[in-house]
């Protein structure tokens, strides 16, 4: 079983302010880390590997420095971590880099053989878009598995995945077809602690690149020329006024409610 | 040539800020580790759980923290000295019980076979301590047989005539007693001394009850006892009649890992320190608002920061020395023992300087705490406990302070370190100067070799002296190398205690030699030292630990 984890190094977000002026973060002196999503993703593709066999891979877009989260997959157990690094990739809003990480796992895949399972984080947590790892997926045109908090039941003979996943109400078991796409929640195991002989390797692997001159790329689809995301206004939410307290019986609670929405309805009719 | 501090600062100091990648990441994992599964469960280690400690000595194992240091061929994962450093300053701070097992299991207990043992010896014996399958103990202590290990020792190893041993005896105080697996006891002989390896379940051996301490109260520490304990003469340690150099080697090794472990502990004190500091609030305010909480707060901050220069300096220098070393080869042991005994007085040094450094925190700790560093529902208590013994073992402070200055005279008379003749204006606000006092107190220390024998005291002057000045050119030397204003002002902060004290011991053995050249060098030293602004240096030390509610140094 071969699986595929997006990562990306992102500023430690405890750490990081915001520039009002620009509604751009401020990253200077913050410490990057793997964003926390994706070290529990990798964490499950690990201990999937551990019990079923093959190989897992990462892969990450990011400024050369972005190899330092991708050694901290390899220390939780992943085999080979690739680098996809590139002036052209400059500025790319969340369009641009799943397009851009498509074509690099697109060319992973030519590499290491077909990939079963993918994985990213439910989201990164400096910009919280929740949009590059369902972008990823849109274009191989796969299953996608959003929210992932239990892999119930891998079969790989017949090829399909029972897994749980959080929605908005409570949670949804679904049974999908290999190969297939999750985003993961960090429920979805404990992480554990790397042991040493791991560390050391990956202090000591290799990180394989990967540019504009090894992937076979659309340059009119990359960067922030072909990034049409707009950053209009960035601003702190109001904060949600604290909902009333009705007290009374049943009835007289039911009463006080219908009162309080019966205008709104006269306004939808 | 000798390279002693005596002399000159070092060439190619190592400062914390050089580790290497591979160190950094073993000092993170092991403070998580500590963190994550030592810390959390503190009362159940305290309560001495049955199979606790053996359990977490097999997790640390499990996640390679036994194999670092070891070479490959053994089991191990190699790496060197610094790495070890690293683990014995990490695996420490905050539960010192575990600390304590941790420490024996990979220093004193097993650094006997590591360096002395036969290639078959370490084939058999060290896989299983990787694999933290074995866990070891040192046992040289005897009920009279205290700091005069050697002296009084009445365990006996008599030779059969076919060649093994038999063994009678008893050692007490041993830690990690009641739960090793192997044990490096040494014995007299009819003539000389030996170590020996003994396994548990050897006929005739057998461990006492778990004795009740002042701290340390989750570690193991029993009587061993030795009733014709035929010991096989594949586990004779090295060779007869040498059994000493192992035990001062140990020695060596395991006061220079003490303070590495003392200085994780006195970073953890301080963190809890300041985070209390900043909660506590009284007349309105956070007592960390208050400048004798600050002053507390900044004086800790240098202790430590002269501490850790101090222990990394030595671990760089132990590293240099032991590259290009052979862990597998048969000489290994006779080589590291050289280095070691080089190393000697910079051990003793730091043992007894960052234990006497650790408890001026706890106590401090215990201050900021109030009435709840009283109480045991505080980490404080339990830190003032158990730092309380780390001046006693491992050779009492006392015995330590006579080991530097009488090593260091014992060298000077030798002509092994040649003094410098003192210039004649000496400038007390460089590191050169400072030395330049040194160098004056030790020519005359060389002179009056009798009064020097026959004062235990003027000895311990001496040593403290010694102490002073090692730490404060550490401090100030590791500043230097990275320009860090930081660094700076906490060196400053620590030579107004320190540079004091060294000033006080200077004058008080001036008085013993009736020496009226040293008096007045030192009152003229005294007068010339451009003494900091404590009261400024407090203010912006303490901005900064209450900022990051940490030491913000080292690894």
């Amino acid at each position: 079983m071969h699986i595929l984890v997006f990562v990306k190094q992102v500023p430690d977000a405890s750490q990081v302010r915001v520039n009002y002026e620009t509604g751009t973060l401020i990253r200077e002196g913050v410490p990057a880390i793997l964003n926390p999503f994706e070290e529990h993703a990798v964490e499950e593709a690990v201990r999937l590997k551990d019990e079923h066999g093959g190989k897992v891979t990462v892969l990450t877009m990011g400024p050369p420095q972005a190899s330092e989260a991708l050694k901290q997959c390899l220390a939780r157990g992943a085999d080979k971590a690739y680098l996809l690094s590139d002036r052209i990739f400059a500025g790319s809003d969340t369009l641009a880099t799943s397009y851009a990480l498509y074509e690099g796992a697109r060319k992973i895949i030519e590499l290491e053989g077909d990939v079963d399972l993918f994985f990213a984080g439910k989201q990164a947590i400096d910009g919280d878009t929740a949009q590059t790892g369902p972008g990823i997926a849109t274009r191989f045109d796969l299953p996608l598995v959003t929210y992932l908090i239990k892999i119930n039941e891998i079969n790989l003979e017949e090829k399909y995945v029972v897994a749980t996943r959080l929605t908005e109400f409570g949670q949804e078991t679904v049974k999908v077809p290999i190969p297939v796409f999750f985003t993961v929640e960090e429920s979805l195991n404990v992480l554990s602690h790397s042991p040493l002989p791991y560390l050391i390797k990956a202090e000591k692997a290799k990180i394989e690149l990967l540019s504009g001159e090894n992937v076979n790329l659309d340059k009119q689809q990359c960067g922030l020329k072909h990034s049409p995301t707009m950053v209009k206004k960035a601003f702190t939410p109001e904060k949600r006024q604290r909902g009333a307290t009705l007290s009374g019986t049943l009835d007289e609670v039911a009463d006080q409610i219908a009162s309080k929405i019966a205008p709104f309805l006269k306004k939808v009719s | 040539m000798s390279e002693s501090f005596l002399v000159k600062s070092p060439d190619n100091l190592f400062i914390p800020e050089q580790a290497s990648q591979e160190d950094r990441m073993l000092a993170a994992s092991a403070r998580e580790f500590m963190e994550k599964e030592i810390i959390p469960i503190s009362d159940e280690i305290e309560s001495k759980k049955h199979g606790l400690l053996r359990e977490l000595i097999k997790k640390a194992a499990d996640l390679g923290f036994t194999s670092v240091g070891v070479d490959e061929s053994y089991g191990g994962l190699g790496m060197g000295e610094i790495a070890y450093t690293v683990l014995a300053e990490k695996l420490f701070g905050g539960q010192a019980s575990y600390g304590i097992t941790w420490n024996v299991n990979i220093g004193i207990g097993r650094m006997p076979l590591a360096y002395y043992g036969t290639e078959e010896q370490k084939k058999r014996l060290m896989p299983k301590i990787c694999s933290g399958d074995y866990v070891t103990a040192y046992a040289l202590t005897e009920a009279e047989a205290g700091s005069d290990a050697l002296g009084g020792m009445k365990t006996k190893a008599i030779k059969q005539p076919d060649g093994n041993y038999l063994l009678n005896g008893q050692k007490i105080f041993i830690t990690n007693g009641g739960i090793s697996d192997l044990y490096t006891v040494f014995a007299r002989l009819d003539e000389g001394f030996a170590a020996f390896l003994v396994e548990k379940g050897m006929k005739g051996f057998s461990t006492g009850k778990e004795e009740n301490k002042l701290g340390l109260r989750g570690s193991s520490t029993t009587t061993l006892f030795f009733d014709d304990v035929r010991i096989p003469k594949e586990n004779l340690l090295y060779n007869e009649g040498q059994g000493h150099y192992i035990a001062l080697t140990a020695l060596d090794v395991g006061r220079f890992d003490l303070a590495a472990a003392f200085l994780g502990e006195a970073k953890y004190d301080l963190a809890n320190a300041i985070k209390y500091s900043k909660e506590r609030r009284q007349f309105g305010k956070a007592i960390a608002e208050f400048g004798m909480t600050q002053k507390k707060l900044a004086k800790a901050a240098a202790q430590i920061y002269a501490a850790e220069s101090g222990v990394y300096r030595f671990a760089g220098k132990w590293e240099r020395l032991c590259s290009g070393l052979d862990r597998t080869a048969a000489d290994y042991g006779k080589k590291m023992m050289d280095i070691l005994r080089a190393l000697s007085e910079e051990s003793s040094i730091l043992k007894t300087a960052v234990s006497d450094i650790l408890a001026a925190v706890v106590d401090d700790e215990v201050q900021i705490y109030g009435g709840n560093g009283f109480m045991e529902d505080y980490p404080a208590a339990r830190s003032y406990r158990d730092e309380r013994v780390f001046r006693i073992f491992e050779g009492t402070n006392e015995i330590n302070r006579t080991v530097i200055a009488k090593m260091l005279t014992k060298q000077i008379t030798k002509g092994k370190i040649v003094l410098e003749t003192a210039p004649a204006n000496i400038d007390p606000n460089s590191i050169e100067g400072a030395r330049a006092l040194l160098n004056l107190a030790y020519s005359k220390a060389t002179e009056e070799a009798k009064l020097l024998n026959e004062n235990q005291e003027v000895v311990g002057y001496l040593s403290d002296m010694t102490i002073m000045f090692y730490l404060i050119e550490s401090a100030y030397l590791r500043a230097k190398k990275t320009g860090d204003e930081i660094m700076l002002l906490l060196a400053h902060r620590y030579s107004i205690d320190s540079f004091s004290l060294f000033l006080d011991s200077m004058n008080r053995l001036a008085k013993a030699f009736g020496s009226d050249k040293l008096e007045n060098a030192c009152k003229k030293a005294y007068s010339d030292w451009n003494i900091a602004d404590e009261v400024k240096l407090n203010r912006k030390i303490s901005a900064l630990l209450l900022e990051k509610e940490c030491y913000p140094l080292g690894l």
